[in-house]
């Protein structure tokens, strides 16, 4: 029996240092297609005058689409500074999921909004629309109130409203900075294939907020969004940068992206059955569009940028990291098909595998992982000293690519302006390992067990609001 | 034997490998704060540059200083930083000043500098050659830019393209134009940045090859926008056929916006007759374009579309009728407080208020 057990954690060693291997692999491949991306992207920039687009009629306009649920607090500042975005022809639609707070009526009130019967074509299924409302005073405004149906649903609901060929969702409590839509409706412009593309999330906690912009930029001063810091710098910089060089992009965040209206149409809009529908939609993005053989474009731009706040409790943070986990299987479990199927190129090939073996399973096998490293030191299968050893050398590698990521920040965009700010970051860099990848680790966990289980929602998410300057 | 956990090879190859990983962690740290410091460094040494050249360049301009002492001012080390400076003079100057300015240029030796570097091997240094040459705008650079629009890199051959039109070489509009519908990686979004450098000299060209079968239909759309955008009203009859024979409603509605926005009169009737189209966007187009025309002896025909089913219709009908001046606005209050009809009371009560909260001309 115990030579059973023994034989079958030796196994199990050998895959773990093969997961270590291929998902650290992974990153420094990424690591190093991001730098050489970035570089092209920043010198295509030099020479392209942002003011002439903005000036230019010749664009395609867009509908920004901001689902709205127990908004109250928020809404009219943030559709405030959706209106004043610099775009030569853009229109704001809030979807009010059926909030119970006073969210439609706050908007109705500030922006002298009245109801319209707008006809609008029923493209995607969603709840019912009760009304819609205008401003005769902010003529792009439309305010959408329907039945509560969940994020997807809203979005949908937004996408059935809006006029324009380019939908770009955004969370209502996120903010877009000035020239956002300008930088991000480029890949529009530029190749004509294109059916999605995807901004820089940043994390505007310790940022100076006023109306609805970004005045200062800042460090948070809260230990666990300092982690966030590193995370989102991580997963923005080298993680879709590289992806999006491979072609094969599957994230593509709902904080902030901007879509060809046809191509989410074609493609039955947003899943209302999901936590995880702005992946999900996005690989099933690339599953019709190949499967149809049509020529596409789903990409990356690495500095629109969307800043939103994130938790700063953990128990908020868990609730976040368990949701995406379970919209990560949804998306994976929805579109399994791709799944190594050569039918789908880099996206059946490598994406989705990468993301099946690595990102959806990992923290099963980092979990179990742990339990068998005490079980293979009890068994006397490694030394404690390789076991150290090996705990040294991943944690080093994962300090490397955080490293690697705040490089890209220092050479590209530079966001953060005082040397102090990177040096937390450094060691945020480092903190990170001890205890908050673990507990990641578990909340992850956390998260599988729960989609077997059937755990559907959200989970309560509560918002501290952004640090507002007075005047 | 297969390899233990256990074995003294395997902890050596751990061992080393965290030795490299760390000094990689540690040059790669020191590297980004020596990055920042440079940069920091860097960035005061640009603003004091700028603030001088700034003054000097003002100077130059209402000539209390010669181009040759801001030569000796600009060291050619500098040259990269000084184009960078000049970009926004090259793009907001006209007339003599401009004229000096490029003269400057020239005299510097900073014209010359990038055409040499528009053969450079260094990619980035001679796509930015092109695009500071298209802002100097002089036909010297022809050449060396022709070459470049044919350049593997679709980004030198953009930066050629929009240099050339910036120049005003229409004489390159064909080969130009037969480039960009070539590319694939090319939208007509984005060659419509091209053409409209080239400026409103190119209509004429632009407007036969509407007639052309071989074009695709997507850049026969850009070309509608563009004459529309220029008000190229010498096309209102090719648009008008194209409105009335094309079976493509796209085709339809972008020759209905480019009538509207050139105000094509003789257009009008043809409009009237698609506000009943079976396509709301084209009956919602055709009430709008009425209105920028002013079509006002369609003011009865406007009060229908007030009734339509679809919003957008009934709102740009609306719009249309405010755009006629008194005379409409006068028919909207009477139909907003008399018409029976509810949609068509409620359109004009909305577009009414509109104009009291904008207090702004609709037209």
């Amino acid at each position: 029996m115990k030579e059973i057990a023994v034989d079958l954690i030796q196994k199990y060693n050998w895959l773990v240092l093969l997961y270590f291997l291929g998902i650290n692999g992974t990153y420094i491949l990424l690591n190093i297609l991001s730098f050489f991306a970035i570089k092209r992207y920043l010198g295509e920039r030099k020479t392209t005058e942002l003011e002439k687009v903005f000036q230019s009629t010749f664009f395609k306009p867009i509908s920004i689409i901001t689902p709205a649920y127990n908004e109250e607090e928020t809404i009219a500042e943030s559709v405030k500074s959706l209106l004043q975005l610099q775009y030569p022809q853009h229109e704001v639609v809030v979807v009010n999921d059926g909030s119970k707070d006073n969210t439609l009526e706050v908007l109705v009130e500030r922006y002298k909004m009245v109801k319209a019967p707008i006809t609008y074509p029923a493209q995607i299924d969603c709840r019912r629309i009760k009304q819609v409302y205008v401003s005769p005073q902010y003529t792009n405004l439309v305010l959408v109130d329907k039945d509560n149906g969940g994020k997807g649903d809203a979005l949908n609901a937004g996408i059935n409203v809006a006029r324009y060929p380019l939908v770009c969702s955004i969370d209502a409590d996120s903010l877009l900075e000035s020239d956002a839509l300008l930088k991000v409706v480029r890949p529009f412009l530029e190749n004509p294939n294109t059916v999605a593309v995807g901004g820089i999330v940043r994390i505007a906690n310790g940022c100076k907020v006023r109306s609805g912009e970004v005045l200062e930029v800042g460090m948070p001063k809260n230990s666990l969004a300092r982690f966030q810091t590193i995370e989102y710098l991580r997963a923005f910089l080298f993680g879709r940068t590289g992806w999006d060089v491979l072609n094969a992009m599957l994230v593509i965040s709902g904080a902030f992206g901007l879509f060809s209206k046809a191509a989410v149409v074609e493609c039955g809009g947003y899943r209302n059955d999901t936590v995880g529908e702005d992946m999900e939609l996005v690989v099933r993005l690339h599953r019709i569009m190949r499967k149809k053989k049509r020529k596409y474009r789903i990409t990356f731009i690495p500095d629109p940028v969307c800043w939103t706040e994130v938790p700063e409790k953990l128990k908020i943070l868990s609730r976040q990291r368990n949701r995406w986990q379970r919209g990560l299987m949804d998306s994976m479990l929805l579109n399994i098909k791709m799944l190594f199927n050569p039918k789908y190129g880099t996206v059946g090939l490598f994406a989705m595998p990468f993301f099946f073996l690595f990102e959806t399973l990992g923290p099963m096998v980092e979990f179990t992982g742990y339990i068998v490293f005490f079980a293979s030191w009890y068994f006397n299968i490694v030394s404690f000293t390789f076991a150290l050893f090996f705990l040294a050398a991943a944690i080093v590698l994962g300090i490397v690519l955080s490293v690697g990521s705040l490089v890209l920040e220092e050479l590209c965009f530079r966001r953060y302006p005082k040397i102090f700010h990177l040096v937390i970051l450094f060691v945020y860099a480092v903190l990170e390992n001890f205890g908050y990848r673990q507990l990641n680790t578990w909340w992850r966990f956390k998260g599988c067990l729960d989609h077997i289980l059937g755990k559907k929602g959200w989970g309560k998410m509560e918002k501290k609001g952004f640090q507002a300057i007075k005047g | 034997m297969p390899v233990s956990f256990l074995s003294s090879d395997l902890l050596y190859i751990l061992t080393i490998t965290i030795l490299i990983l760390l000094v990689l962690t540690f040059a790669l740290v020191l590297y980004v704060i020596s990055l920042r410091i440079a940069f920091n460094i860097s960035q005061k040494l640009r603003k004091r540059q700028f603030e001088r050249w700034e003054s000097l360049t003002l100077k130059y301009l209402s000539r209390e200083v010669s181009n040759k002492e801001i030569g000796k001012a600009v060291e050619t080390k500098y040259f990269g930083l000084f184009a960078e400076f000049m970009e926004k003079y090259l793009e907001t100057l006209k007339g003599e000043d401009f004229q000096n300015l490029t003269y400057l240029l020239k005299k510097m030796g900073l014209f010359d500098y990038n055409l040499k570097r528009l053969t450079s091997k260094k990619k980035w240094h001679k796509i930015y050659a092109a695009f500071f040459l298209g802002l100097i705008r002089d036909k010297k650079a022809v050449p060396g830019l022709q070459k470049g629009l044919k350049d593997k890199d679709y980004l030198m051959s953009f930066a050629s393209a929009t240099a050339l039109a910036k120049i005003g070489e229409k004489q390159h509009l064909k080969e130009t134009l037969s480039l960009l519908t070539k590319r694939e990686d090319l939208g007509p979004d984005k060659a419509a940045e091209i053409l409209l450098e080239f400026g409103n000299g190119i209509c004429g060209e632009l407007s036969l090859l509407l007639d052309k079968e071989d074009i695709h239909r997507k850049w026969k759309y850009l070309i509608i926008d563009l004459l529309g955008y220029w008000q190229y009203l010498e096309s209102g009859p090719t648009l008008l056929k194209l409105l009335n024979t094309s079976r493509d409603s796209e085709m339809k509605i972008r020759s209905i916006k480019s009538l509207g926005e050139m105000s094509y009169i003789e257009s009008a009737p043809a409009l009237g007759a698609h506000l009943d189209d079976e396509n709301w966007l084209i009956r919602s187009e055709a009430a709008r374009a009425l209105g920028k025309i002013g079509a006002s002896e369609y003011s009865d025909k406007m009060v229908k579309s007030l009734s339509d089913k679809n919003w957008w219709v009934r709102y740009n009908a609306a719009q249309a009728l405010a755009s006629f001046g008194e005379e409409g606005i006068t028919l909207l209050e009477k139909l907003a407080k008399q018409e029976k009809d509810s949609e068509a009371r409620g359109i004009s009560t909305h577009i009414l208020s509109e104009i009291e909260l904008l207090g702004r001309e609709v037209r």
